[in-house]
């Protein structure tokens, strides 16, 4: 979570935003958010709603129903233009990867992404 | 009767077969097909491969149990043979490559604040990274 820390800025200068899930307390959340010292926001899927609707979740016998990690790139209609699942650590994504989604969403959506349009 | 599978892939977990036991009555619905699960000896509905199997004799004491009939002698009786159902690493690979182009859904969840926070209000109108990532599981 610390490298999406050093990400918040690079997204600020570029009106990109984030936001992080888990299936903890909002409390808990928000004394984790404290810690890292970010300015994202952090949402409560408590009763594992979405990672329920999203099939994000494995079972097993110790812990029951777990959410596993995904990260979505969206457009700015919400449609979904890359993710991953990050159930292995490496499938989860490097701050370039998500840079490069960055480009090219901001490619499809900026008519300026190449400079003023004249 | 059909042959039953010998070796099995999963054992469904107990301790959910217990809490949908308890909610459902004996009936579970997954994967869209009614699996029946035994709230004593362990979840009997087992997945071999992509196939879903049951122990039969199980089965029978559990649909006498829920007053159906008990003259069985095949699971195709109560609809359960060889229900095809991808594996969960195939669910997922399939997931993934129907979600990319698709609209993700819009849902409201509480903020640290406790605030609830709507996903498209926080989205604006510039891309977006969502993450979910492993808290207390």
């Amino acid at each position: 979570m610390r490298h999406y820390v050093e990400l918040q800025e690079e997204l600020a200068v570029n009106y990109c935003k984030l936001a992080v899930v888990s299936v903890d307390a909002p409390a808990v959340n928000d004394a984790f958010r404290a810690g890292l010292g970010a300015r994202f926001p952090f949402l409560s899927d408590q009763e594992r709603k979405v990672v329920k609707l999203l099939d994000m979740t494995e079972t097993s016998k110790s812990r029951g129903v777990t959410a596993m990690p995904y990260t979505f790139s969206l457009l700015p209609d919400l449609t979904i233009h890359n993710l991953y699942c990050g159930y292995w650590y490496v499938g989860r994504p490097m701050l370039d990867e998500l840079r490069r989604d960055l480009r090219e969403m901001m490619r499809k959506v900026r008519r300026d992404f190449e400079g003023p349009v004249g | 009767m059909d042959s039953e599978p010998k070796t099995f892939y999963a054992r469904f977990p107990i301790a959910l077969a217990r809490q949908k036991t308890a909610k459902a009555g004996g009936v579970l619905n997954y994967q869209n097909h009614r699996l029946l699960i035994d709230p004593v000896n362990r979840g009997f509905i087992m997945r071999s491969g992509n196939r879903i199997h049951g122990d039969l004799s199980m089965l029978k004491k559990t649909v006498g149990g829920l007053g159906l009939s008990p003259a069985l002698t095949s699971l195709r009786d109560v609809g359960l043979g060889q229900i095809e159902v991808p594996r969960k690493d195939q669910r997922r690979d399939l997931a993934m490559n129907q979600t990319i182009g698709k609209q993700f859904p819009d849902f409201e969840l509480p903020d640290q604040d406790g605030q609830t926070a709507q996903l498209s209000e926080l989205v604006g109108k510039f891309p977006f990274i969502l993450t979910f990532y492993r808290g207390y599981w």
